[in-house]
């Protein structure tokens, strides 16, 4: 269905737009796509950096956080879909759709509220599991943070 | 008297007079049991709300005004809003009561829905009937909703009521707590984004249609369409099935919902599906885009033809509910 191909079409070059470079992550399932083309997309993707530093310790006394990664919405989805972190990375969510999201843990282990376009919400995964989000507002939008 | 009738594409605004063309699409606006849908083929125009037609204003709808809203199409949904209350408010018959089918606010912020409210008090109506979106919804479930609206409902905001020989239902198919990706799941309706009534309010519908007539004319109103628009955007509610089993023995059916933010209507049987208008931003059609959203390259001065306001109209002299849809210009 040419719809369903233009999406996914679509999804792919985003989701190479949304790594940052965080140590100790990867991507699961297409680890060398993404870092092949990381450099040229995060260049299209104003507001990405592939520098960022780190954060500092958290607060209540968590460890330190390993890296960050961000998660794009938009079209309806979160881009990269499906992410593997060590405990402590600090996951950011920015909606860059027209239309307000959450990032809601299915077992509320998080929650971001509404979303409005641009803003963000920040997670720091620091305990080892599988968390399977979804979006509250459309929860054909579902994804999953595997800390390990 | 002026009488203009548009389009929402190519019709000027300053239009006078009817013609030929101008009588079919105004026609074509009918819907329900009426003759002249079955002679149109339910296709939709827009009317402009000064514009006469037949029958007695039963109630009025307005649907998916989502407060808080304000980027591209329409940073003013708040003065769109307004502007269609005043137009309800200057028809020649004042409607009895107004329904709202849900996305009251776009984020459920208190603010969202104080504005609201305090819109709504200058509709000219002796009452509103409420049924939440998922945009009022998404962040508790729909408890500040049920504590501002949701007086004298039942469960999570259903509920009935007569008037004039006519049932009206409200259903909240954007809350179902039965089910979900695993059970107990945080989340708005069905699987798939799709809309969803869940098991208690299919129950209570069972015996709130159980003691009626068949002849009684029943109407409908929810926010998630009761037909499959477009499931790939979740415009469906996945339990339809077993409420309009449920109404099967009903002579007449008007189900009426918001959502999809454009007109829309269907017949099957004896049950008329009808989409509303949002009264502030228009969505793509189905499939149109590479997603659901507000529509993006509305020209300013189109807006006001891709939003507006439904009436529902009592024709006597065939028993028939009449639907029109009006735009803001």
């Amino acid at each position: 269905m040419p719809i369903m191909k233009m999406k996914n079409a679509h999804v792919g070059l985003i989701s190479t737009a949304v790594l940052l470079i965080g140590l100790g992550i990867v991507l699961a399932g297409c680890k060398t796509a993404v870092k092949d083309n990381a450099t040229a997309a995060l260049n299209k993707a104003p507001g990405v950096s592939a520098n960022r530093p780190a954060p500092g310790a958290p607060a209540n006394g968590e460890p330190p956080a390993k890296g960050e990664v961000q998660i794009v919405i938009k079209d309806f989805a979160f881009t990269p879909a499906d992410v593997t972190v060590a405990p402590g990375t600090k996951v950011t969510w920015v909606n860059k759709d027209d239309a307000p999201h959450t990032a809601t843990s299915v077992d509320k282990k998080f929650n971001s509220g509404g979303l409005d376009t641009d803003d963000k919400f920040s997670f720091v995964f620091n305990d080892k599991g599988d968390y399977q989000y979804i979006c509250t507002l459309h929860p054909q939008m579902k994804a999953t943070i595997k800390v390990k | 008297m002026k009488k203009s009738i548009e389009n929402t594409e190519t019709r000027p605004s300053e239009t006078n007079g009817w013609d030929r063309r101008d009588f079919l699409k105004c026609v074509g606006a009918w819907a329900g049991t009426g003759v002249l849908l079955s002679m149109t083929g339910g296709i939709l125009s827009s009317c402009k709300m000064e514009d006469a037609a037949p029958g007695v204003l039963s109630f009025a709808q307005i649907s998916d005004t989502h407060i808080g809203f304000n980027k591209e199409p329409n940073p003013k949904v708040t003065e769109s809003l307004q502007a269609l209350v005043d137009k309800i408010n200057a028809l020649p018959q004042r409607p009895p009561f107004v329904l709202h089918t849900g996305d009251l606010t776009h984020l459920s912020k208190p603010e969202e829905f104080d504005t609201l409210s305090e819109i709504l008090k200058g509709l000219k109506t002796d009452q509103i009937f409420y049924v939440p979106g998922e945009h009022d919804t998404f962040s508790d479930q729909g408890a500040e909703y049920l504590n501002r609206f949701g007086k004298g409902t039942q469960g999570k905001g259903w509920q009935s009521f007569d008037h004039n020989g006519t049932h009206y239902i409200g259903l909240n198919n954007v809350v179902a707590a039965t089910s979900g990706p695993t059970p107990g799941t945080f989340k708005n309706g069905g699987n798939e984004g799709l809309g969803a009534l869940g098991k208690d309010q299919l129950d209570w519908l069972a015996k709130d249609v159980a003691g009626l007539s068949g002849s009684t004319p029943i109407v409908v109103f929810t926010h998630v369409p009761l037909w499959a628009v477009y499931p790939q955007w979740g415009w469906g509610t996945e339990d339809s099935e077993q409420a309009l089993a449920l109404l099967k023995k009903f002579g007449s059916v008007t189900v009426l919902n918001g959502h999809i933010h454009q007109v829309m209507q269907k017949v099957e049987g004896n049950v008329t599906f009808h989409t509303a208008r949002s009264t502030a931003y228009p969505q793509p059609a189905p499939g149109t885009a590479p997603a659901p959203g507000p529509m993006k390259g509305v020209p300013p001065d189109q807006l006001g033809k891709m939003i507006g306001v439904t009436q529902i109209r009592y024709v006597e002299s065939d028993k028939s509910l009449g639907i029109v849809d009006s735009t803001l210009s």
